[in-house]
């Protein structure tokens, strides 16, 4: 009985000892935060890139949100979020709004991330020149996002370090002024190591094109007029006819930067303009006032009703490319500057390129003054609808209060999400006007 | 591991062969003996039969010894026995399972004995963590119950069969799916992120619970409880207070539920067959949908609300929606106009009036829905009954059978049974089989093996619902009733201003097969060491397996952009688990009793699953992926975690009298972050049965008083399994190359939540026990609640998980039970609980926070507070409107609501007063805690007739029933309920319903108290008639019992809820697998009701027979 109770009692303590390795266990599709060699470096810059995919951001709601707020498409769907941004009265927890603010954020941490921790990786087969494209293009990544957060909400935090503990995160806004510089110094910063051309990433293009549209809002317009030129003079870019084969076929010489979707990676923009009997959730659709807008030759001509078939994104798959940056836009970016500085002939030439590839007779030399910014207004309207642009050009030129019903201008910017007034002490008190 | 649990059984088996051989040499030995006594003493011959207390089914294999000798028989296959004894003697008749009897023999040469179940002894046993214990010596409460309570009843699983039994335990189905998820409260929820569900543990095993399923329908989830088949189960016992359940530690704050199935029983094999059959059907007839010229009429009236301007004429003017003008010659034409989807339709102009008018093409004539002359004549427009389309009359079956039986050493228990439900919305079933066998088997004196084993298989056809635009019941309430079913050329009618699914095609187009199956068992041996001292040993599996099969054909909205969509989908979970413990019991000479357990045990899950999706599939005939052109996604992954626990129990009597406890455990889980991975809960209780003391003797009224105290600490580990480790999230990408992300920030600190419970009771009985009373008052306190912190978005991150709230849930539980009348024919006894649980949320860091559509949490409320608006009043007129807008104005405002604010508009208190209304301007609306809940049963027997009514209630509870937001919207093209038909107009101003207007710019739609309803109901939730036919008759037919019996769920609910059930929970807690904090929602935002499955009232007929 005894040796019997001996072995009982050892069988037991081995087999107990044995299963404390319970206690070990690790994630298996997640890896630690560390950037320790060059795979990883790549995939974390990959995953930069990826911060725009989402729906929240360039993934839908970049494109959709403007010209919803602008008129451009009304709000035919179920969003509660929608409606309030069509009827621009939007509230402080819109849902929409405040998933936009964290994605943009969120992106940030990823070039973050990517600017600090890439040119400290010690991998052999991992080339400084390789690194120094990397940290570029995940600045002109920030810059970008600094510019979409400043155009929506003015002055933002700034946050460039990233975010490692629960320690310091509460930073208050900077002045608009001071994101615009932030964005000019990432943009300057990384010009030199930027690739020349790959329209599926960021190029030297891309920052030019960044750096003109920013300028533009700023009124800047001698910096307009030469970043403009310097796309110009990269000869790299022309605009290709017919007009719709920039959004359907990928890489067109028109492109400067366009993001890539695929089906397994795939955007909602197409279903969310398409109706239901095609797949769609009927979200948005375009207004029968942008419809007015064009003339009946014209190739750009987006139909209220026959939407479905074709133009910008159509592919209810998800692989549309949303073309971040386009030489169309730089060049009435050009038209632009030119005509608020009184060089409207030259305004004029640039306004008939536009217009010409659009199956639109060319204007009158004569165009001058107030008729030629109306009418590079109406092109860039005309031109970019759905692209991202329209609600700030309406307010940008100040055209809001003439064009929108129930127009106040505390309506420019959106409101700070409710949640990040409250969960960050230092902007409790800097909620924009009228929110 | 298994290795050596295999050497134990073996080695245990070889000895065991050795000291059989003994036995059968002494006994050899000992029947020579008796031979030669026989033969020189005075002997005679003693016979009879040995039956057992409960049904009185003959016995085989007792052991009848005379007393004092060694000699003894065993009685045979049916209970008889036959020996010789001495004059004067006395008989022992002893057997597992059941209490041993001396009785003198006497003069008597035939001696029938009764002999009674331990099962059934008055003093109670209840089922505790890691052993039994006497009921009448627990210094805690615990909640038994049996399977008598819970047969008969039509529920899928044993969550459902816990409603409304047992005080404290607060069960609400969130929807009527078949086989859907249940929310289980012990004593309210006490983690605001964590789940709050109960842990549960079936014969020793911890089991995983929660939803497998890795597709979403809606909030609609799977409940792998339902597992397991309510009739194998012998008993529930439901550990609440920290001296119960401290000794399950990390797991414990929210109470354990421990499940025993039923074990073999020796004796005659009892085989017992049971079928019911019956139906389900929509009980309630709320939500009546309008018609289609109704909706038609609105519809027209929302344009124009919003748009336009009528002229004298009765011609419309509207600005163009949105910008210029347009007049239009009527409102038909605009509307028809704004409706308009066709790119061949046209305006034209009216040579006369300069006015518009709209034509449309033939294509949309066809249709028949919003043309100028539907609108121009609403009388026209279709009219389709969504609702009658989606409900049917369910048939519902349930097959058991079972056996039972065995000898003194070896005893067996083993069932099968089908469970088929269809539930009352098309599309949606629910199917199960089930098997188990248990086998206990006494090797020797000292050791004794058994092993459990039950496997499920099952599947289930599930549909969309809730919030989901291509759910059955929310497309069916959604989809506007002047939308036909199908079109002329047989297309399903569509809304092409909707995105709302055709609630047809949503029930009978998508295939969605859930397929499950789990294997639930282990083996255990339990040795006695020395007197009083046993080791016990189990080892245990728990396999889950979960597939999903979906297919949308492109018939479907969702899938005719990408002509057919499908996804498979396979996952695991494996749990193993081992437990050992020691025990040991002594009593000194019955005056001081103690007893001691102490052991270790060990937990390892591990979850994996496989996801694939494809697109393109070649026509509709074809459902697996292998036919999709697109391979969409495709990925596996896996998770794991593991639990290290060491526990004991110290419990000390004198004389039964003064009770003493003390239990501890401490675990360690893989979950805890590194500076914390161990978590200690000890727990102290004790108890005075005054009804011991001599000073009682005297009074007979009192049979049983007992006054009990405890103090304890238990845990919440529902932390995600990695929740403490800083990482990068992979799954993502550009251009095909493979991305990392930032995914969650590092914090070493996490750890579990702690509860602290403390509870005093009272248990009282009268009259023999014939009125038996229980009340006892509880607080619990937790703290280092996980919260998924908000930081401020700019770091990249939104949330980090932090150990920070606190929360208190405080409360009383009664329970009466009642014997009214007990002759020999009739017999009534009653059975009332109720409870009351006040729940409080102590801190959160930082702000209040939303979750769901319209609840709150916020410091010093309830969880599951709603928040909003509050109504004032519809606006009137333009002037009142005017002189609202007046003091904001002054204040340098704009406005007070919206700048859209017409006459027929809500007008929403302004709470604080600044003239304005803004996200400030809302307040606390109710919450849906009940204020307090329980369950009257009565139970009547008459001769052969039998008949329970057990009715349930819940009291003071709110519902926000968001489901009106969308069905009384009016801003839009959703279908609507006839409380719209008393909207606002110019000419019907007496109402609280506000005017229809397209998108409703002044937001009357948003959460306010417009939505909030009180949820108390009464139901009489099974009522169950029967009839056991006299045993004369049954034997007859060669049954020994035979009963037939009705049975009706849900039979009559008395509420003013104005949903369609008042017993519904939109949101549901996640799998335990996985570990989670994705549980806010559903602890926070429960009591919301969007677009729920209702439950349904059911009829069964039924028949249980015994052979």
């Amino acid at each position: 009985m005894n040796k019997y109770k001996i072995l009982l009692f050892s069988a037991f303590v081995l087999a107990l000892t044995s299963c404390e390795q319970v206690l070990v266990q690790d994630p298996q599709s997640q890896v630690s935060t560390d950037v320790k060699d060059a795979a990883t470096a790549r995939a974390v810059m990959n995953g930069t890139y990826n911060g725009f995919q989402s729906a929240d951001y360039l993934g839908t709601r970049y494109q959709l949100l403007p010209d919803l707020q602008g008129g451009n498409l009304r709000w035919t769907g179920t969003f509660g979020d929608f409606s309030e941004i069509s009827n621009r009265s939007i509230l402080t927890n819109n849902a929409s709004v405040t998933n936009m603010w964290i994605r943009i954020y969120n992106t940030i941490l990823r070039t973050n991330i990517v600017i600090k921790s890439i040119p400290l990786v010690q991998d052999g087969s991992f080339s400084d020149a390789e690194k120094n494209q990397i940290v570029a293009e995940a600045r002109v990544m920030r810059a970008l996002s600094y510019f979409n957060l400043v155009r929506w909400w003015g002055g933002v935090p700034v946050v460039t370090e990233p975010t490692a503990s629960l320690d310091g995160l509460t930073v208050g806004r900077n002045t608009v002024a001071e994101v615009y510089k932030q964005i000019y110094t990432d943009l300057d910063a990384a010009f030199p190591n930027l690739l020349a051309s790959n329209k599926g990433r960021v190029t030297k293009g891309s920052a030019l094109a960044l750096k003109c549209r920013a300028a533009l809002y700023q009124k800047d317009y001698a910096t307009v007029i030469a970043v403009a030129s310097q796309i110009q003079a990269l000869n790299q870019f022309a605009l290709v006819t017919p007009f719709q084969s920039i959004f359907a076929t990928q890489n067109t010489k028109e492109s400067i930067w366009e993001l890539n979707f695929e089906t397994t990676n795939s955007n909602s923009l197409a279903f969310f303009l398409f109706s239901s009997s095609l797949g769609g959730r009927n979200e948005v659709r375009p207004s029968p006032t942008l419809t007015a807008a064009y003339s009946l030759t014209d190739t750009r001509r987006i139909l209220t009703t026959s939407y479905d078939v074709q133009l910008k994104y159509y592919r209810i798959n998800g692989t549309d490319f949303p073309i971040v940056f386009r030489y169309a836009e730089v060049l009435l970016n050009k038209a632009e500057a030119l005509a608020e500085t009184g060089k409207d002939a030259d305004a004029v030439a640039l306004v008939n390129q536009i217009r010409t590839r659009a199956g639109l007779t060319a204007a009158a030399s004569t165009l001058a003054g107030q008729d030629l910014k109306d009418e590079i207004f109406l092109q860039r309207r005309l031109e970019l609808a759905l692209e991202g642009h329209y609600f700030f050009d309406l307010v940008r030129t100040g055209r809001a209060a003439k064009v929108l019903t129930n127009w106040n201008d505390n309506q420019a910017l959106l409101p700070i999400p409710d949640r990040e007034i409250k969960a960050n002490p230092s902007i409790a008190t800097q909620q924009n006007p009228g929110y | 591991m298994l290795f050596y649990y295999f050497y134990q059984i073996t080695f245990i088996q070889t000895k065991t062969k050795k000291t059989s051989m003994k036995k059968r040499l002494l006994m050899m030995i000992g029947i020579l003996f008796i031979t030669i006594f026989q033969v020189i003493a005075q002997e005679r011959v003693i016979s009879g039969k040995v039956v057992s207390s409960e049904e009185g089914s003959a016995l085989p294999g007792v052991s009848v010894t005379v007393k004092g000798t060694t000699r003894g028989v065993t009685t045979d296959a049916n209970g008889f026995y036959k020996i010789s004894v001495p004059n004067n003697a006395k008989l022992a008749f002893s057997f597992v399972g059941f209490n041993a009897q001396d009785v003198t023999v006497g003069a008597k040469t035939e001696l029938n004995i009764v002999l009674k179940s331990a099962a059934t002894d008055l003093d109670e046993v209840v089922i505790v963590g890691y052993g039994t214990q006497a009921k009448s010596k627990a210094t805690y409460s615990v909640s038994t119950i049996k399977s008598d309570a819970i047969k008969d009843i039509p529920v899928t699983g044993l969550d459902q069969a816990m409603q409304g039994r047992a005080a404290g335990v607060m069960v609400t189905s969130s929807s009527g799916s078949p086989g859907g998820g249940v929310n289980v409260r012990l004593r309210g929820g006490s983690s605001i992120t964590a789940s709050n569900e109960p842990l549960y543990v079936v014969d020793g095993i911890p089991i995983s619970t929660g939803s497998f399923s890795q597709l979403g329908f809606g909030n609609q989830t799977t409940n792998a409880l339902n597992d397991i088949a309510p009739s194998d189960i012998e008993s529930i016992d439901i550990l609440k207070d920290a001296a119960a359940s401290a000794i399950y530690g990390s797991r414990a704050a929210n109470g354990v539920v421990l499940i025993t199935t039923k074990k073999g029983k020796a004796g005659k094999t009892q085989i017992t067959f049971n079928y019911s059959t019956g139906n389900s059907q929509k009980y309630n007839t709320t939500l009546k949908s309008i018609s289609g010229s109704e909706e038609t009429k609105l519809l027209q009236e929302m344009v124009i609300n919003r748009y336009g301007v009528l002229d004298a004429k009765g011609g419309l003017t509207t600005p163009a929606f949105g910008t210029g003008t347009a007049a239009w010659r009527t409102p038909g034409d605009a509307a028809a106009f704004f409706f308009s989807n066709d790119p061949n339709s046209s305006t034209e102009q009216d040579p006369a009036t300069s006015k518009l008018f709209f034509v449309n093409s033939d294509a949309e004539k066809a249709r028949n829905i919003r043309t100028v002359a539907v609108f121009g004549d609403p009388t026209k427009a279709n009219s389709t009954n969504w609702q009658d389309q989606i409900f049917r009359t369910a048939p519902i079956k349930q097959y058991d059978i079972s056996a039972r039986g065995g000898n003194e050493k070896t005893t067996f228990f083993a069932s099968a049974s089908i469970f088929d439900q269809s539930g009352i919305i098309v599309g949606s079933d629910y199917k199960r089989y089930t098997g188990r066998i248990n086998v206990d088997n006494q090797v020797s004196t000292r050791i004794k093996i058994g092993a459990t084993l039950g496997y499920t298989y099952g599947y289930s056809n599930r549909i969309n619902n809730d919030n989901n635009i291509y759910g059955v019941l929310s497309a069916a309430i959604l989809m506007a009733s002047d939308i036909p079913t199908r079109f002329t050329n047989g297309a399903y009618g569509k809304d092409n201003s909707s995105s709302v699914e055709n609630p047809v095609a949503a029930a009978f187009e998508p295939y969605n097969l859930s397929t499950f199956g789990r294997l639930l068992g282990g083996v255990n041996a339990e040795v006695d060491i020395i007197k009083g001292l046993k080791f016990k040993s189990a080892w245990n599996v728990d396999q889950v397996n979960f597939k999903d099969d979906r297919f949308l054909p492109n018939t479907l909205n969702a899938a005719s952009g990408v002509n057919g969509s499908g996804i498979a989908t396979s996952g695991g979970n494996l749990n193993l688990a081992t437990s050992n413990y020691f025990s040991y019991n002594h009593s000194i000479n019955n005056i001081h009793n103690i007893n001691v357990t102490a052991g270790a045990d060990y937990q390892q899950s591990s979850y994996d699953f496989v996801y694939a999706s494809a697109t393109g599939f070649p026509g509709n005939s074809i459902k697996k992926l292998a036919a999709g052109a697109t391979k969409t996604d495709a990925l596996s992954d896996g998770t794991s975690w593991g639990l290290v626990s060491y526990y004991g129990r110290f419990g000390y009597d004198f004389e039964g009298k003064y009770l003493i406890q003390g239990v501890f455990r401490a675990d360690a889980s893989s979950r805890f972050g590194k500076d914390n991975q161990w978590g200690y809960f000890p727990s102290i209780s004790g108890a005075w049965r005054v009804n011991k003391e001599r000073f009682m003797d005297d009074i007979t009224l009192i049979s049983d008083l007992k006054v009990r105290g405890s103090y304890g600490l238990t845990g919440n580990s529902e932390i995600p399994n990695f929740g403490s480790r800083g990482l990068l999230g992979s799954g993502s990408a550009y251009q095909l190359q493979a991305a990392l992300t930032p995914s969650q920030l590092e914090n070493k600190t996490l750890k579990w939540e702690t509860t602290t419970t403390s509870e005093v009771g009272i248990d009282l009985g009268l009259f023999k026990n014939r009125i038996t009373l229980s009340a006892g008052y509880y607080s619990k306190y937790t703290k280092d609640l996980l919260l998924n912190v908000n930081i401020p978005a700019t770091s990249g991150f939104t949330t980090a998980l932090q150990n920070f709230g606190e929360m208190e849930n405080k409360g009383f539980e009664f329970v009466i039970s009642t014997e009214n009348v007990k002759t020999k024919d009739f017999s009534w006894t009653s059975n009332f609980n109720i409870s009351a649980n006040e729940n409080k949320v102590r801190k959160i860091f930082g702000n209040p926070f939303a979750a769901g559509f319209g609840s709150w949490v916020a410091q010093d409320e309830s969880l599951g507070s709603f928040r909003g608006y509050k109504v004032d009043k519809i606006f009137q007129t333009q002037e009142e409107i005017d002189a609202a807008n007046a003091l904001p104005k002054t204040n340098g405002g704009t406005v007070y609501q919206s700048t859209a604010t017409r006459p027929g508009d809500i007008k929403f208190v302004d709470l604080n007063g600044d003239g304005k209304i803004d996200a400030n301007d809302q307040t606390i609306l109710g919450s849906a805690q009940p204020k307090f809940f329980g369950s009257f049963t009565n139970d009547f027997t008459f001769k052969g007739f039998d008949l329970k009514i057990f009715m349930q209630f819940v009291s003071g509870n709110k519902i926000l029933n968001y489901t009106r937001n969308f069905s009384e919207g009016m801003n839009s093209v959703f279908g609507q309920t006839d409380a719209v038909l008393n909207r606002w107009t110019p000419t019907n101003t007496n109402t609280t319903v506000p005017r229809a207007v397209w998108g409703d710019p002044n937001s009357n739609r948003r959460v306010s108290d417009l939505y909030v309803e009180d949820g108390s109901y009464l139901r009489f939730k099974n009522v169950i008639f029967g009839y056991t036919l006299p045993k004369m008759l049954s034997n007859k037919i060669k049954v020994d019992r035979i009963r037939f019996y009705a049975q009706a769920q849900n039979l009559l609910t008395f509420t003013n809820y104005k949903g369609m059930d008042p017993e519904v929970s939109t949101f549901n807690s996640q799998n335990t697998a996985i570990g989670g904090t994705s549980n806010t929602t559903a602890n926070a935002a429960q009591g919301t009701d969007f677009l729920t499955f209702p439950q349904a009232r059911t009829y069964t007929f039924g028949v249980n027979i015994g052979f």
